[in-house]
């Protein structure tokens, strides 16, 4: 039993090691932590002067309808400062390995005498404390810029969901991390995965917009949207944050699915992950790019 | 060379460009499919803020208020702005990968035919992409464009293209030197989406960021083929927006020729052309 704690302890500082390497690397080149943390405004700062430019002001009736709030700008600031970490989860966590492969690392790590997960997990934690410095300075600066008016009563509460949905999404970055050691080339992937989970998540605009556009495709792809983390995760956060929210999927249902997604998402991702390392040390190909 | 010889050189790098673009199927359909779904989420967030495909404050400000047509010609001519731009350095840097740019640069022909072939295949496949989304468009949402005016809307594409060719080849001069180029073109593209008046008018802009918008190319097209397709504007309504596009055609396309052979100058002296 004192071995087994032993060993955890071991891993679990394995994990930390990870994580502090992957944080000085990422340090050391302090222009993209810059363009990480800056970026994301311009981002969303184009469809807060669409909007102005199609209802003239900050709040909008018909937005009301669907949302409960009509403050549409305080809506897309907190979903853009939650989509930071679906980012992350797909270029940081999807990647890293990649980049491994990239300096001619791999190999070597993965031969390293602890669990590979345990690197894996020590990637996604330094990944998810970065992240969270982008996002609390996107959300300030645009909060800032913008103006937002929320809850703060309540954002000990939506931190807990976020920390929920950020575990969902490592289960998301293993599985990614699998298919990208698999197929290597992972630009035009990753960048259709991005945009496809902003267009149909409700990162600017609610979940009920789908079905009222879409009709019954709408309804579809809005159940494909509740399979995401992002998605029950917005939706709990905005309840919390955001005064007069109608959200359509109750607080409860949404931290139901979370968990569930975190879950299967952690199974299937080391699950796969795990697969896909030993296809390739069969065949070879670990430290081929 | 002669001109023919050259326009020759041009053919021959376009078709290149495109066998090898279409020998990676699924970067292809992606290619397809991105715009949609860009153009989708702006056409959904329109309709979430204003409840119908009208906005009676956008017609305010700029005489339409069909904001579904106002938003797909911004995005088309931003993706051709972006190709043209983007097209020509991408296409440099994957020689360097592959290890034949300085093989291509050895070759008896102007350098210039060569990037220009780059642009063409880049700007060709955004066409059939483009031509794509304005279909799936029309059907779903309704696209609402004269398509009597397109021959000049394209007349006034060409009066732009030059300025977007000439920062294509300062574009590419950079890469030339400084190889990974990727956090500036996201940079660049970033700020290009933040200044350019696709989803909206420029008039919505705090005017420090008008200013800058101003001093864009692409911002003139997208307003003079706006004003052409969707408000009925002749050119010679369009003056406003032609002599600065004129003016910087001939600014850019010096400073574009002059960048790139000062950076090719350079790299051979430093014998860095075929590094990456």
């Amino acid at each position: 039993m004192s071995m087994d704690r032993k060993s955890l302890v071991l891993e679990l500082k394995a994990s930390l090691y990870t994580a502090k390497k992957e944080i000085l690397v990422n340090l050391r080149y302090p222009l993209w932590v810059v363009f990480w943390a800056i970026m994301p405004i311009f981002w969303l700062a184009p469809f807060i002067f669409q909007g102005h430019a199609l209802v003239g002001g900050r709040f909008s009736e018909s937005f009301g309808e669907l949302a409960g709030s009509t403050d549409f700008i305080t809506f897309a600031i907190i979903g853009s400062s939650l989509y930071a970490y679906v980012m992350s989860a797909l270029w940081g966590m999807g990647l890293s390995l990649r980049r491994e492969q990239w300096g001619g690392t791999l190999e070597m790590l993965l031969i390293s005498p602890c669990n590979k997960f345990s690197i894996l997990f020590g990637k996604a934690l330094s990944d998810s404390i970065l992240t969270s410095f982008y996002a609390i300075v996107q959300f300030v600066l645009a909060s800032l810029l913008f103006g937002a008016s929320i809850r703060v009563e309540n954002m000990f509460f939506a931190v807990l969901i976020v920390v929920l949905m950020v575990l969902a999404l490592y289960g998301i970055g293993f599985l990614l991390s699998g298919v990208i050691l698999m197929y290597k080339e992972p630009g035009a992937l990753l960048n259709f995965i991005d945009t496809l989970i902003y267009t149909i998540c409700p990162v600017n605009y609610p979940l009920r917009t789908l079905i009222l556009l879409l009709g019954g495709v709408g309804y579809y792809v809005t159940m494909v949207s509740i399979v995401f983390p992002l998605t029950p995760a917005l939706e709990a956060v905005r309840t919390l944050l955001l005064p007069s929210f109608n959200p359509y999927l109750s607080i409860a249902v949404a931290v139901s699915y979370l968990i569930a997604a975190t879950v299967v998402f952690l199974m299937v991702g080391m699950l796969l992950f795990n697969l896909v390392e030993k296809k390739i040390r069969r065949k070879g190909g670990i430290e081929a790019y | 060379m002669s001109l023919r010889d050259e326009l020759r050189v041009v053919a021959t790098v376009l078709k290149k460009e495109l066998v090898l673009y279409f020998r990676y199927p699924v970067w292809v359909l992606f290619d397809a499919l991105m715009p949609l779904l860009w153009v989708l989420s702006l056409v959904i967030y329109g309709r979430a803020l204003v409840g119908s495909p009208y906005s009676a404050n956008l017609a305010r400000l700029t005489n339409t208020g069909d904001y579904v047509s106002f938003t797909i010609v911004g995005m088309i001519v931003s993706s051709f702005a972006y190709s043209t731009l983007w097209g020509m350095s991408y296409a440099l840097r994957g020689e360097q990968w592959s290890g034949t740019l300085e093989s291509t640069f050895l070759a008896p022909c102007n350098r210039f035919s060569i990037l220009l072939g780059k642009a063409f295949s880049s700007m060709l496949t955004t066409a059939a992409w483009v031509a794509l989304q304005i279909t799936l468009v029309s059907i779903v949402f309704g696209l609402n464009i004269n398509v009597l005016n397109l021959p000049a809307a394209l007349l006034f594409f060409l009066i732009a293209l030059p300025s977007f060719l000439g920062i294509g080849f300062s574009l590419a001069g950079v890469v030339l030197d400084f190889k990974e180029h990727n956090a500036f073109v996201n940079f660049l593209s970033s700020l290009l989406g933040l200044l350019l008046p696709i989803s909206y008018p420029l008039s919505i802009l705090p005017s420090v960021l008008r200013f800058f918008s101003y001093l864009l190319p692409p911002t003139y097209a997208i307003e003079g083929m706006r004003s052409i397709l969707i408000m009925n504007s002749s050119l010679s309504e369009l003056t406003n927006l032609v002599i600065p596009l004129v003016f910087f055609d001939c600014f850019w396309i010096l400073v574009g020729v002059t960048v790139f052979v000062r950076e090719e100058r350079r790299v051979l002296k430093k014998g860095t052309l075929g590094y990456y």
